[in-house]
């Protein structure tokens, strides 16, 4: 009972395989140094040492890209997109085959992840992001005239930011859109690499870097790997003195962790940790083609990445009598062993301490009801209430409530999609759910690939990450 | 015929607990294993379940357990709401899928809470121990009077082991915990107490049980506040009833370290988790107490850990300075384990004959058993004597067991100072933008 002491060292025991090599890219140029090795035994990775001097940008100059027209900047990431679209450079391939040891998702679900990068890179998308987040390019390239009540005229710039980029792995469009966004911006760009996608960011910026050699958009950006919390990188680069703003992806530790550097001239752009849930009326039981469908939308819903996405839902309310929640849960389970464009039909096994949750739930029939396995092709379990564990790794907890309306009180401020079957139903739930913390409302089936130019955690990024300046 | 069960259990009870050939006993081990498997998976519904799933029908060799292994996972794995909507008869089915209990035996007709149920299951001869953890959501640990009857043998005969303490009742006692309680600590401090203190010497710092109604209101707030029904008034009140306890206690705690000063160079009994300990540390300090004042055949007991890291790191160091050479016990262990590991002369702590080490890869798959050496990895094992409930645990410890001989002479197999919690190991710097419900539920309630 006495606690022995409980410090320890790290492990001693060696592993025998090589460190896994991790580039950096540093304003624009490739670093393929391999002098630090991070990571646990078994999963180690070798980084370049990071040079903290030109991981910034002197504040004393503007950034490479700051004169450079929006015009100009769109067709760099068109050009970037159709290289990336065929891996003219041989680059995805080269991440790819790193990235299946260090992502726990499955190579197939990668690889055609990998295959659709560039769709964050095509025209109309960048433009829309442009258009309706910022009213147009001409706030970037120049001074756009407001007339103020008075009557008198005034000059408002979206101007370029300094920003440090918090990547999260779980999904490698975040890679993807978070250089975008950037390099729409003008600004200049510093990305963490979270150490469950090493190699995305560094694979795209040297796409780009292939493309246009030494343009300014290149150096405009920075990709390393430190460990997330090490004071001795964080402390020193997250200062107003360097960057504006520092863009979170999740990461409830690193946020946290940043909080303590947030100050005057520092701000936080957070994209929250968030989870979803879905919907499903009493439609879903009209008929069996119904049924079907429901299940179809749900289940793509729910796997998407396999559910590592905070878009993928985990509880799923369906309206009416236990025995649809039943018939709900039957189909969904079938469908959920089926490979999509960003799942597969197997998957990770469930991890053990859900699984002894699982098991657990197996034991008081009545209350709850399972089906499916542990064996990554998907699990339903359908209980009274929401379960008080964490659904993951294609586990869906199905709940039946009287009516949708009863299904709003699950819903909250950690809650980011909601999905709604049939779509006609969205109208009388959409401002409840926004009024508990919703953050977007989507027909059944749609939870995957948010649309770019819309919001994101409630918010504009693009519009969030710019620097608005005024000339009165 | 005696079973190995038995035979190993017998062990508490005499000298040479620690010494067993390992060769045999690793025999003698698996022999009580199948027994022990063979008795549980017709009682326990979740093993049974278990061990259909992964097709073991009996225990061939040590691999064979692996797969069966529970984690404290499943020891609070129950619906909260059958706790905050009186769902007695929930309750107990559930627990009766996790121990030996049969739903039949137990009486929950007209429960009115967590304390009375608990009560109601051991008026039918079953123990419940309690552990909490972090999330709020607390453990139920079964055990019968036959664990319980192990427990008494390995204090009485093996308290302070290597040089076991002579169960005489020659002490001036002090127990800071509650006075009763479901926890493993509570009845061991008050065992150790019927056998070292001095009749009618006990002082208890309060009268008052531990309610487990009180330590879940933790959990349950978390719910609420997870559900977004939680007000901030009952987030004030929450924080308020906290500090207030502690006044109240603060009088009492006075008078007991007035009363601990006074009676320092006779052998005493100081039995208290350490953060008490560490308060009663600084109480004497303050009343101009230096370090090594008390006498050599004190007892003190300290138990629970650092939890949520409110003492300073070298808080071991300050207790062992300021008691100085008095009676203690160094142990690795956990509720989960029928006695403990005690420390030899060489530090090592040796694994109570009735314990089965099972040395684990990190994700808990593998064996990585040895008959001889040192093998580091996930401690995990089965506790054989264990009538109450499945002996088969899954830890979240890192270790090092030394499968051999042990430096101070006896056999194997000892767990090696060092021993770090996985999770202590540091974030693996995974970030992804899912989120569990609990990021927005601010730390200060995860008391």
């Amino acid at each position: 009972m006495s606690g022995a002491t409980l410090s320890g060292t790290e492990n001693p025991a060696g592993n025998t395989a090589e460190p896994t090599p991790v580039a950096h890219v540093v304003q624009g140029e490739v670093d393929h140094g391999a002098a630090v090795v991070h990571g646990r035994p078994g999963e180690e990775f070798r980084t370049p040492a990071l040079d903290l001097d030109r991981l910034v940008w002197p504040r004393s100059q503007a950034g490479p890209a700051f004169d450079v027209p929006t015009s100009e900047i769109v067709d760099l990431l068109v050009e970037t997109g159709l290289h990336l679209k065929d891996d003219t450079y041989g680059l995805l391939a080269e991440a790819l085959e790193h990235m299946t040891a260090v992502s726990p998702l499955p190579a197939e679900v990668l690889e055609r992840a990998y295959a659709l990068l560039w769709r964050s890179f095509q025209r109309p998308g960048i433009l829309a992001q442009i258009d309706n987040e910022l009213g147009g390019a001409d706030v970037l390239d120049g001074w756009r005239e407001v007339v103020l009540p008075d009557g008198r005229v005034a000059g408002i710039r979206a101007f370029p930011p300094r920003l440090v980029h918090i990547l999260a792995g779980n999904a490698p469009g975040v890679a993807a859109q978070s250089i975008v966004r950037g390099a729409i911006t003008k600004g200049v760009n510093l990305l963490k690499l979270p150490s469950n996608d090493l190699f995305t960011a560094t694979a795209v910026l040297r796409t780009m870097a292939a493309v246009a050699p030494g343009h300014p958009i290149v150096r405009s950006f920075s990709a390393a790997y430190w460990r997330g919390g090490d004071t001795a990188v964080e402390s020193v680069l997250f200062r107003a003195q360097f960057f504006d703003k520092l863009v979170a992806w999740g990461g409830e530790g690193t946020i946290r962790g940043a909080l303590k550097y947030i100050g005057p001239g520092f701000e936080l752009v957070s994209f929250d940790p968030k989870t979803s849930i879905s919907v499903i009326g009493e439609q879903a039981f009209a008929s069996e083609k119904a049924l079907r469908e429901a299940a179809e939308a749900a289940a793509t819903d729910a796997t998407f990445f396999n559910q590592a996405a905070c878009v993928a839902s985990r509880f799923q309310f369906v309206e009416g009598p236990v025995e649809n929640a039943d018939r709900f849960a039957a189909a969904l389970c079938e469908r959920m062993g089926v490979a999509r464009e960003f799942s597969s039909a197997g998957g990770p096994k469930v991890d053990a301490e859900l699984r002894e949750e699982i098991e657990v739930l197996r034991g008081l029939e009545d209350d709850y009801r399972v089906w499916g396995g542990y064996d990554g092709h998907g699990l339903v379990i359908r209980s009274p209430e929401p379960v008080e564990f964490h659904p993951d790794g294609k586990v869906v907890n199905v709940i039946p409530v009287p009516s949708l309306a009863d299904a709003i009180r699950y819903a909250g401020v950690a809650t980011q999609t909601v999905g709604v079957y049939p779509a006609a139903r969205k109208v009388e739930l959409r401002d409840a759910l926004a009024s508990a913390g919703v953050q977007r409302v989507v027909t059944l089936g749609m939870a995957g690939g948010m649309p770019p130019g819309l919001s994101h955690d409630g918010f504009y990024p693009l519009q969030r990450l710019m620097r608005w300046v005024n000339d009165e | 015929m005696t079973s190995a069960r038995d035979e190993l259990r017998s062990l508490a009870g005499f000298g040479e607990t620690f010494d067993q050939p390992s060769r045999r006993l690793r025999a003698l081990q698996l022999e009580a294993a199948r027994e022990c498997f063979a008795a549980h998976r017709e009682r326990i519904p979740l093993l049974r379940r278990r061990a259909d799933e992964v097709g073991v029908k009996e225990i061939g060799a040590e691999a064979d357990i692996v797969p069966l292994l529970f984690s404290h996972t499943s020891y609070k794995s129950y619906p909260l709401n059958y706790i905050t909507s009186g769902r007695w008869d929930g309750l107990l089915r559930w627990y009766s899928t996790v121990s030996v209990v049969e739903p039949g035996e137990v009486d929950v007709t007209g429960v009115t809470d967590i304390d009375d149920w608990i009560a109601r299951l051991d008026a039918a001869g079953h123990r419940l121990y309690i552990t909490s953890g972090t999330s709020g959501k607390v453990s139920f640990l079964n055990s019968v009077e036959a664990d319980r009857a192990l427990l008494w043998d390995v204090m009485a005969n093996l308290t302070c082991w290597p040089r076991p303490l002579p169960p005489e009742r020659t002490r001036r006692g002090y127990i800071l915990t509650p006075a009763a309680g479901p926890m493993r600590s509570i009845d061991g401090f008050r065992m150790h107490a019927d056998l070292f203190v001095t009749e009618g010497a006990l002082r208890l710092l309060t009268d008052e049980p531990l309610r487990v109604s009180e330590l879940m209101r933790t959990g349950l707030l978390r719910k609420k506040m997870t559900d977004g029904t939680a007000t901030p008034q009952e987030v004030k009140e929450f924080e308020s009833a906290s500090g207030e306890r502690g006044g109240e206690m603060q009088a009492t705690f006075d008078a007991l370290i007035d009363d601990i000063t006074e009676h320092r160079r006779e052998p005493l009994f100081i039995a208290a988790m350490n953060n008490q300990q560490y308060a009663l540390m600084q109480g004497m300090r303050a009343r101009g107490v230096p370090d090594g004042e008390f006498h050599p055949d004190s007892l003190v007991l300290a138990g629970g850990g650092n939890k949520n890291n409110v003492l300073p790191d070298d808080y071991p160091q300050q207790l062992a300075a300021f008691y100085g050479d008095v009676r203690r016990i160094r142990s690795y262990g956990m509720t989960e384990l029928q006695g403990s590991c005690p420390a030899c002369e060489k530090g090592n702590y040796h694994v109570p004959p009735w314990v089965l080490p099972l040395i684990l890869d990190e994700p808990g798959e593998t064996l990585l058993n040895e008959s001889e050496g040192t093998v580091e990895g996930r401690f995990a094992f089965l506790d054989v004597s264990l009538e109450g409930r499945w002996g088969g645990l899954i830890s979240g410890d890192r270790v090092r067991v030394n499968f051999g001989d042990c430096e101070c002479g006896r056999s194997g197999p000892a767990v090696l100072p060092d021993i770090t919690r996985y999770g202590d190991l540091g974030g693996d710097d995974k970030i992804t933008c899912a989120a569990t419900l609990d990021s927005y539920v601010r730390g200060m309630i995860q008391a």
